[in-house]
């Protein structure tokens, strides 16, 4: 596990919280993300990432804490003036302007004159893909096209950061897969701090140097993706992030107490000389394929995912019902307190 | 198979919509035509003829009258569209409960009788010596005129939301360029729609003219009640019909920039 070297950081959360009346939003945040890195925030609706990506583009001013972006304290600063660019989840493209006069707006806020206002916009433009459609108006373009003005009007200012709020909850899986490798591939054309908002955790785990992991306004871990994944610091985390078997520890005649959590994956069936974990009646075994999955009900009546390779099962036929024994390997396991 | 009942299939409907439009329509088809009439009596039709065009159009008391109408409803449309557009904005985007209360209060000379409105700004004129001519006509056409052309405004306004002037705000556009490059544009239609009604309202407005205006302050609607009143003849009708073509004009505009706003 090799951190990346540390990099200059570029914004800075200390101790921020945002209420609306009785409800916070979000809760004592503190966050640091460096120069040029691509930040996540995930997490299911409502646990705050949305407000706190506002109050970084500040459409929000926290109720109490502090943000910095490159050292200088920007908590009450207004959004126009935060060197911060924004792609909304609806696109908030303006209609009554074509693409150009779109992508060429925050331009011409900033007073670039008009010439080079054309060659950037027709450089933005040809970095997403939309060399040829500039005098279009927005509604007479489809809607990975309209994302992708988006992405080129928040790009064309070269902004220090770049955030984008749920950009491909609205498309479809291809274009969203087509979306991903392109904002990749933008992130490290661009050299610009990207913080992205979701709830898609396999976006979230492709796409990030970090991972954020907030639950009811807190940041719950933040991490790479590896380390969310392998570590999580919780059952929620465990949970949220891909498929977890969370096992109480006095199943396994562990001391302590808490939860054990293992990965399908890294579970299978013990086979001769593997020492048995725990046993448990198998209720179903589904063949996809490349892949087996079973489901094993303890007797504590904690159910355990298994996945492996078909390969494995070849000459093994059980039926349902059966007693197996189930297997992993110490490395796989973590133990949770909650 | 039970089919859900379809009002569009029910006997007779036909005829009685035509018989609905009928009794709103026939005593205009009625006026306009007569206005065509040669002859000096409005029930006698005595031949097709455009004299009483004529007639209006020479009448100096006419012009006069309809060169006042349009003054106080030039006046009192910017006016009133000049308060509209911030009290929308403002309404829409205040706390609900002070925006449901204000709202009502800005509606409110939609729902005073018109004769109460009228008399009581009389009396308010009266008591502070406001003698300012066609200007009182303004100010009292002002106020019935703004929620008229606040309407069309606030809908807007909330179908807009914030998100685009938001995404202007992180282009960089200080407020007031946000305002002029991004929600005024968009609002334009609604302003056009609700200027145009409250010019038509204004234009047509009978009760609060007749009471509050005086003698150098006629408007067309109370020079067509003063011609009555002396003695019907078809230059009633020309007068009337002039006004309606007028109206429909404005209104079939109003129509036409509401539509091309909901394609957007």
């Amino acid at each position: 596990m090799s951190e990346p070297a540390p990099r200059k950081p570029i914004i800075d959360l200390e101790g921020v919280s945002l209420a609306f009346g009785p409800v916070r939003a979000v809760s004592d945040v503190w966050l640091t993300i460096a120069s040029g890195e691509f930040f996540t925030l995930l997490g299911p609706s409502g646990c705050g990432k949305t407000s706190l990506l506002r109050i970084l583009a500040g459409f929000e001013t926290p109720t109490s804490g502090r943000v910095r972006l490159e050292g200088t304290d920007v908590t009450t600063t207004p959004p126009h003036l935060r060197p911060v660019n924004t792609v909304f989840q609806s696109y908030a493209l303006f209609p009554h302007m074509t693409v150009a006069e779109n992508a060429g707006f925050g331009l011409e806020m900033l007073g670039w004159p008009k010439q080079a206002i054309r060659e950037r916009v027709a450089e933005v433009l040809a970095l997403v893909g939309l060399a040829a459609l500039g005098d279009r108006r927005p509604d007479a373009l489809s809607g990975g096209q309209q994302q992708r003005v988006a992405l080129g009007r928040a790009l064309a200012p070269k902004p220090r950061v770049l955030l984008l709020d749920e950009p491909m909850s609205a498309l479809d899986l291809k274009l969203r897969k087509e979306m991903q490798n392109e904002l990749r591939r933008l992130h490290r054309e661009a050299g610009i701090t990207f913080v992205l908002v979701t709830h898609d955790q396999e976006e979230a785990l492709a796409l990030s140097d970090r991972v954020g992991v907030m639950k009811e306004g807190e940041i719950q871990q933040i991490a790479t993706p590896r380390d969310i994944y392998r570590q999580p610091v919780d059952s929620y985390v465990a949970d949220f992030i891909g498929e977890a078997n969370l096992i109480p520890a006095g199943e396994l005649d562990r001391e302590g107490g808490g939860l054990v959590m293992v990965r399908p994956e890294d579970v299978s069936l013990a086979g001769k000389g593997v020492p048995v974990r725990i046993e448990g009646r198998l209720l179903e075994l589904r063949f996809l394929g490349s892949i087996v999955e079973a489901a094993v009900a303890t007797p504590g009546g904690t159910m355990i995912r298994a996945r492996f390779p078909s390969a494995a099962m070849e000459e093994v036929a059980l039926p349902p019902g059966e007693t197996v024994g189930l297997a992993w390997p110490d490395a796989a396991e973590r133990h949770l307190e909650r | 198979m039970k089919r859900a009942y379809d009002p569009t299939h029910s006997p007779g409907l036909g005829a009685y919509v035509a018989l609905i439009i009928l009794f709103l329509y026939a005593p205009l088809a009625v006026l306009t035509v007569y206005s065509f009439n040669g002859g000096n009596l409005v029930t006698v039709w005595n031949g097709a003829s455009l004299r009483w065009f004529e007639a209006v159009i020479a009448n100096g008391d006419i012009q006069d009258a309809a060169l006042n109408s349009f003054i106080i409803a030039g006046s009192a449309t910017v006016l009133a569209t000049l308060i509209a557009i911030p009290a929308a904005l403002g309404l829409e985007r205040a706390s609900r409960r002070l925006g449901v209360a204000l709202g009502s209060l800005f509606a409110l000379p939609l729902l005073v009788p018109e004769i109460v409105t009228a008399v009581t700004t009389l009396v308010f004129f009266a008591s502070i010596k406001l003698r300012l001519g066609l200007a009182n006509l303004v100010i009292a056409h002002t106020v019935f005129c703004i929620p008229f052309a606040m309407m069309p405004i606030r809908a807007r306004v909330r179908g807009m939301g914030e998100t685009l002037e938001n995404a202007a705000r992180d282009l960089y556009a200080p407020p007031l360029a946000v305002f002029r490059r991004i929600t005024l544009p968009l609002l334009a239609p609604a302003i056009w729609s609700g200027a145009i009604l409250a010019f038509v309202v204004s234009l047509d407005d009978f009760v609060i003219s007749a009471l509050v205006g005086d003698a150098g302050t006629t408007t067309l609607p109370v020079y067509v009640y003063g011609m009555i009143r002396r003695g019907i003849t078809p230059e009633v009708n020309a007068a009337s019909t002039l006004m309606l073509v007028f109206s429909l004009i404005l209104a079939g505009l109003g129509r036409s920039l509401s539509r091309r706003r909901s394609r957007r």
